[in-house]
């Protein structure tokens, strides 16, 4: 009686354990997951473990350095521009992203919400942009730029993604999920448009919100192409323009650039951490009815 | 005074005319619900005395001012929607206060009235809720505490019960009717379901295509339906409807459904009519009632049993005769079988006829 009453708890576990096969799909799958997961960590754990290397090592297939060093470390933030470059990189991204937020998500609500002649031409006018490449756009961009006198400024290197066709979209699509009763019930309430999108349908649409930031500091952080043409003074390069800087016509400094990319994927990380949980949190709120 | 008057309003969506002409004038403190299927235009006339939706022609008037032009918020009304409109980031305190918060009244007034508003409606303890964490009644009880703390003149309500099981429905319909005796107030009601309708209004305007059918109290649209639509929509299970032509009979006139079946009238209906009259003859299920007992003089007809549908209070039972489908009623405890012949009593006192052609009642 006493053996049983002690047994009884583990006799769970002690089921599942003895129930618990290994079936050969379940192989294949982890196998499948493990080679998957293993081809997306690689080349960040190289990338680490290269940034502690010394230059005579780097290439060496060692996922380990012999004499691990914070000599690249010191290097990249006191005798190059690194940190002004970090600076520029996070400006830039911060300032893109919070005017993509903005003006993309009022656009789209407007387009979403409101009927007025010509609403589906300009939608699709919005829309047709989307099929545009960047590279396309670099030299109406470029003359643009000239014209105005934006060559190698900050605004020169935001003014092209402050809003996005893109953005306008996703957000019209989501803000299409807010029943218009909610935003009856303001007007009854006495708010304004204006207020009504900012308090009301704002906050109903913060996954997409989410989403959308992530999207669009990652695209800016690694912005490449645009930075480098209307840019010239070191002064205003971002991180991958600096980093292309590290690459001469001979030689290539492997070990300054994955030490540069091992900072610079630090804040990439800290944007979707803290927008993960907006994004989790706003699909428990949209799963319920309220 | 929060009288509405509606007059002669018009609603057109580009050359589509929904609303045509409509007229009502609705009392000080009155309870009046609009009724009628999908699409009958009943929602947008209420969205449009809210001011949510313009009006293409006529004007709306809420006590003495025309608020054709003015701006939902400044209406005086509130309203309660279908899908409670409950601000889901908001908690129940928030929601019920936001619109006094919007009118920057003073915290101190807020709070009191919110309280108050809550001890009415029994949501004191859920004031820190979220409304996802909170039961259909609950979420309904908040949508109706966020419109009569603002204190308005005239209460909206666009199908608020629809989102609930039958069970809550009724107990809300109780609330809703409870709340209105409080806070005496001008109620506006719109909903698809004739008994929310029949229980709760003072008047019932009953509407189609955008056009109104009829408006009476509930007793009256029930007994002395204005049309053979008003008749159909109204009661449940709806009325037994048959045509027929009136012809001469040993005393009065009779209706011929069928070569099989002939209904006698009375001499009170037989002086409305004439003989030959093409007419729709109108017998609500209750009046047709499966005849246990010797038929002591009520006139009978005779039905094969289709289906047996118990209710427990009372037995619905479909029955055929000479080939008109018509819903009869049984005592709750009676078991018809199926497949079986019976009399029926039809009480002929109580039967409607409508014109066939006008589909409008024979008075």
């Amino acid at each position: 009686m006493t053996a049983q009453t002690i047994e009884a708890p583990y006799a769970g576990i002690t089921a599942f354990w003895s129930n618990w096969r290994i079936t050969p799909r379940q192989v294949v799958i982890w196998t499948i997951l493990l080679l998957g997961g293993i081809v997306m960590v690689l080349p960040f754990v190289f990338m680490i473990t290269t940034s502690l290397k010394f230059n005579n090592e780097i290439y060496e297939l060692s996922l380990w350095p012999r004499e691990p060093t914070l000599e690249n470390y010191f290097f990249l933030f006191e005798d190059t521009q690194f940190v002004r470059w970090f600076f520029n990189s996070l400006l830039i991204a911060t300032i893109t992203t919070v005017s993509v937020l903005f003006f993309d998500s009022l656009v789209g609500y407007t387009l979403c919400k409101f009927k007025f002649r010509g609403r589906t031409i300009v939608f699709v006018a919005i829309l047709s942009t989307l099929m545009i490449p960047t590279e396309m756009l670099v030299i109406p961009w470029f003359i643009m730029s000239k014209d105005f006198g934006w060559l190698d400024s900050y605004w020169g290197i935001m003014f092209p993604g402050l809003m996005t066709g893109f953005g306008t979209f996703l957000m019209r699509q989501f803000f299409e999920s807010i029943p218009d009763d909610f935003l009856d019930a303001a007007r009854i309430d006495g708010l304004n448009e204006f207020q009504i999108w900012w308090e009301i349908a704002m906050p109903l649409v913060t996954p997409a919100l989410a989403a959308l930031a992530i999207f669009i500091f990652l695209g800016n952080w690694t912005a490449f192409l645009w930075p480098l043409i209307v840019t010239n003074s070191a002064e205003l390069f971002t991180i991958p323009v600096g980093f292309a800087a590290f690459s001469g016509e001979f030689t290539t400094d492997w070990e300054l650039i994955m030490t540069g990319a091992t900072v610079a994927t630090l804040p990439t990380l800290l944007v979707f951490i803290i927008f993960q949980k907006f994004i989790i949190r706003g699909v428990m709120l949209a799963g319920l009815k309220g | 005074m929060a009288n509405v008057s509606i007059r002669n309003v018009q609603k057109a969506y580009g050359k589509v005319e929904v609303i045509h002409g409509l007229n009502l004038d609705v009392a000080h403190n009155e309870f009046v619900v609009l009724v009628g299927p999908s699409g009958c235009g009943k929602s947008t006339m209420l969205r449009m005395i809210a001011g949510l939706e313009s009006i293409t022609g006529g004007e709306i008037f809420i006590g003495e001012r025309l608020v054709n032009n003015v701006e939902p918020k400044n209406r005086n009304i509130a309203m309660v929607f279908q899908n409670y409109a409950l601000y889901p980031h908001m908690s129940v305190f928030r929601n019920i206060s936001f619109g006094l918060r919007a009118a920057k009244l003073p915290k101190e007034e807020v709070q009191q009235r919110v309280e108050e508003a809550a001890r009415i409606l029994g949501l004191e303890d859920l004031l820190e809720r979220k409304p996802a964490q909170l039961s259909g009644g609950q979420r309904q009880r908040v949508a109706m505490g966020r419109a009569i703390v603002r204190d308005p003149q005239v209460f909206l309500f666009d199908e608020p019960l629809s989102n609930l099981d039958a069970k809550l429905r009724h107990q809300m319909r109780t609330e809703i009717k409870k709340l209105h005796q409080k806070v005496q107030t001008t109620v506006i009601y719109v909903t698809h379901d004739q008994i929310e309708a029949m229980t709760m209004a003072d008047r019932i305007v009953i509407m189609r295509d955008g056009v109104i059918q009829q408006v009476g109290a509930p007793r009256e649209v029930y007994h002395s339906p204005a049309n053979t639509f008003v008749a159909g929509f109204i009661g449940s299970p709806t009325m037994n409807m048959m045509t027929g032509r009136a012809e001469a009979a040993a005393d009065g006139l009779q209706i011929r459904i069928s070569d099989g079946l002939t209904v006698p009238l009375t001499t009170g209906q037989s002086s409305r009519l004439a003989a030959g009259s093409e007419v729709v003859l109108g017998i609500r299920p209750e009046d047709l009632t499966l005849a246990e007992g010797p038929s002591n003089g009520a006139w009978t007809i005779t039905g094969n049993i289709g289906v047996v549908e118990p209710l427990g209070s009372e037995t619905l039972v479909s029955i055929d005769v000479a080939g008109q489908e018509l819903t009869a009623t049984a005592k709750g405890r009676t078991e018809p079988a199926v497949g079986s012949q019976a009399p029926f009593a039809v009480n002929l006192e109580n039967m409607h006829i409508f014109d066939r052609q006008s589909e409008l009642a024979i008075r």
